[in-house]
């Protein structure tokens, strides 16, 4: 059971509605920036960014606690937050 | 009890005899294969890889999806599924409006054809019922006044009119298939089997009273409310507000450029220095005067256009990224306005604009190294809609280019001017400034294609997660993914630019309320994948193997220009972290791999 520096993983194209909704159903209490899971604790900021004429969401999670319960959200959250498009 | 969303019904068309058969799709290809691209697919399988394309013996189906029709947002599609005549291999080509919807409300979840008519015939649909009809009065016509005469004879309420044009009677061997509102299934040439066939048509009458009935239907307005949010509200697609609305796919073309990723003068170069003219944004700007949209979608990606006097004047359904790319930077044409006059030329012949704009770039190549004797230059709007018309007739040069880019290369006697895999030519994203694409390219189906699984989303957007577009490492297991992801929306089938704001998860929560099949995201990834895979097989009994994935030595050894200066497509590399992914071997399903995913028991 190590204990991790900060993992930061971001995510574009994800609205906060859909981020709360994900994180929560992974079973995250999520309120006001702060995200906390069993063993671990984020913070979430978002930004929007610009590519070319688009502007997308972007949205930071900067993660502290323990890192295999860290990596094990991120799977299921990267899992959820899919996107394509074509 | 039956499965929701689906009609419950297939019509098999024997065109030869001139007999039609209705049967019900089995429910195991159902659960295993969706509908749409995945349950077409399993039709040519099913038919067999020993198959001509221009045969009695190959199948063109005309697919919908359990979603088709429905309130799913962008749930308007139709996949047109065969062999491709420019590949060899199989083929799927989606188009919007609404021809898919009015099939699915027609009461089909497919209707298959085989064979050849005697005569030329058309196809009529209306309430579970196909009839074959005389196509004589509109045979040699092009699509616009054939949808125009077939529409004064059948009322143009609630129809739909999917057609080919000269060119598919023609057998060219990039000819699309184009419906009323000029959406089309372009790639891999099913208007020539079509016109081979000597179906000209196929008339679709259908009511949205009768659209799909969800197994599950409070559960199902839930889903869609969810999935409904996540468009209207996203980054890309929120009416209005988001750039694919605003701009349509347009919108990438300065994006793409910007990086270093423009295929340009036949990918000669890789950034174009008039790419802004050709832009989403100066076309909003000079040109625009609609934004038409299909079935159930809010977001009107599409852009009508009107130049309003000069040569080129025209009142145009839609320019898009792909089409103004294949005409603009890969031709080194900056006139928007010749552009858009050529895509709706290309449009009412019915062939692909993108095989199109890469036959001419290769003839331009041929004739600046002087391979041929006919002087096309680039950037020659002119020359080029000469072009157009000979190819959709099979006129002089243009009967050569009617056979596609790569198959026009070498009998200009270099087959490396064509940017091809497997015989079709590449879209609007260059290998070497987007490496991942080299690897979708490559290790596509059906040859060349942007749209098995489009990496740019992650290395020009950054959408769900940035990429750098130079790097290749993790590409092949990215594009894996994005590949399987892509297999379940085509089979749906609902418009690929959902997945822009709705993921995997949406998806689920859809297609389950819909269908009643209880399934989650792992289900339904294991599913996209067994349809990849059955893709895959197919085309490795038809021969294909790993040497076929691959490309033009162009994209593996001149590097790019501007941003991809000094780099090339690190093929290699990617196709070996891509086949340990798929578990493949050098391209090929191992009979391990096709237990595991059902396809074989």
């Amino acid at each position: 059971m190590s204990r991790g520096s900060m993992i930061v993983a971001t995510f574009r194209g994800i609205i906060p509605f859909f981020v709360k909704l994900y994180a929560e159903s992974l079973g995250a209490q999520v309120a006001d920036g702060d995200m906390v899971g069993e063993g671990w604790r984020a913070k979430v900021k978002f930004r929007k960014v610009r590519v070319g004429s688009l502007e997308l969401t972007e949205a930071e999670m900067s993660f502290d606690g323990n890192i295999d319960a860290i990596q094990e959200f991120l799977t299921k959250f990267r899992a959820k937050a899919l996107r394509n498009a074509g | 009890m039956a499965l929701g969303g689906y009609a419950n019904k297939i019509a098999n068309v024997d065109l030869t005899r001139g007999k039609i058969d209705y049967g019900k799709p089995k429910e195991d290809d159902l659960r295993k294969y969706l509908g749409g691209r995945g349950l077409g697919v399993k039709y040519v399988f099913d038919n067999g890889p020993k198959v001509e394309p221009f045969s009695e013996e190959n199948i063109l189906c005309f697919m919908t999806g359990p979603l088709v029709g429905s309130d799913v947002t962008m749930s308007g599609r139709m996949a047109v599924v065969t062999k491709s005549p420019l590949t060899g291999t199989v083929t799927d080509s989606h188009h919007g409006g609404w021809s898919g919807a009015r099939l699915r409300w027609a009461g089909f979840d497919g209707v298959v054809f085989k064979g050849r008519a005697k005569r030329p015939v058309y196809a009529y649909i209306e309430d579970g019922k196909v009839t074959l009809k005389d196509a004589s009065r509109v045979w040699g016509k092009n699509v616009h006044e054939t949808v125009k005469m077939l529409m004064k004879d059948h009322g143009s309420k609630n129809l739909s009119v999917v057609t080919i044009g000269q060119a598919g009677e023609k057998l060219v061997r990039f000819a699309a298939i184009v419906n009323e509102n000029d959406r089309a299934s372009g790639r891999g040439g099913t208007g020539a089997v079509m016109g081979w066939m000597k179906l000209k048509a196929l008339v679709i009458k259908g009511n949205i009273k009768d659209k799909p009935k969800p197994a599950r239907p409070e559960e199902f307005k839930k889903a869609v409310g969810l999935g409904n949010t996540a468009i209207v509200k996203g980054d890309v697609t929120a009416p209005r507000k988001g750039g694919l609305s605003v701009f349509g796919t347009e919108v990438l073309m300065n994006i793409v450029n910007e990086i270093g990723a423009l295929p340009t003068r036949n990918g000669q170069l890789t950034q174009f220095e008039h790419a802004d003219m050709i832009s989403g944004e100066t076309i909003k700007q000079k040109i625009l005067v609609d934004d038409p949209t299909c079935h159930a979608c809010p977001v009107a990606c599409k852009k009508e256009v009107e130049v309003k006097e000069g040569k080129y004047k025209v009142h145009m359904e839609s320019t898009e990224y792909e089409s103004m790319w294949a005409l603009g930077a890969n031709c080194g044409c900056s006139s928007k306005e010749a552009i858009a006059y050529i895509i709706n030329l290309a449009n009412d012949y019915g062939v692909d604009t993108i095989e199109l704009g890469n036959c001419i770039s290769v003839a331009m190549e041929a004739s600046q190294r002087g391979l041929i004797r006919d002087k096309i230059e680039w950037g020659n709007a002119d020359t080029m809609i000469d072009l157009v018309h000979k190819i959709g007739r099979r006129e002089g040069i243009g009967d050569k280019l009617a056979e596609g880019g790569w198959r026009a290369a070498k009998a200009f006697g270099n087959e490396g001017l064509a940017n091809q895999v497997k015989g079709q030519c590449i879209a609007a994203y260059d290998p070497r400034g987007l490496q991942g694409m080299g690897i979708g390219y490559a290790t596509s189906n059906r040859g060349a294609c942007h749209l098995r699984g489009y990496t740019p989303a992650s290395e020009c957007l950054g959408v769900p997660e940035k990429t750098d577009p130079l790097a290749w490492e993790g590409k092949g297991k990215l594009l894996k993914i994005f590949q399987d992801l892509h297999a379940i929306s085509d089979s749906f089938d609902i418009c690929k630019f959902n997945a822009f704001s709705e993921g995997i998860n949406e998806y689920v929560g859809q297609f389950v309320a819909m269908t009643g099949i209880d399934t989650d995201a792992d289900g339904l990834m294991k599913t996209g994948e067994r349809i990849y895979n059955l893709e895959r097989y197919y085309n490795n009994l038809c021969g294909f193997t790993g040497k076929d994935d691959t490309l033009p030595e162009k994209f593996l050894k001149q590097p790019g220009s501007g941003p991809a200066a000094g780099h090339v497509c690190e093929l290699d590399k990617m196709k070996k972290e891509y086949y340990e992914a798929r578990g493949w071997t050098d391209g090929v399903v191992p009979e391990q791999k096709l237990r595991e995913l059902g396809i074989v028991s």
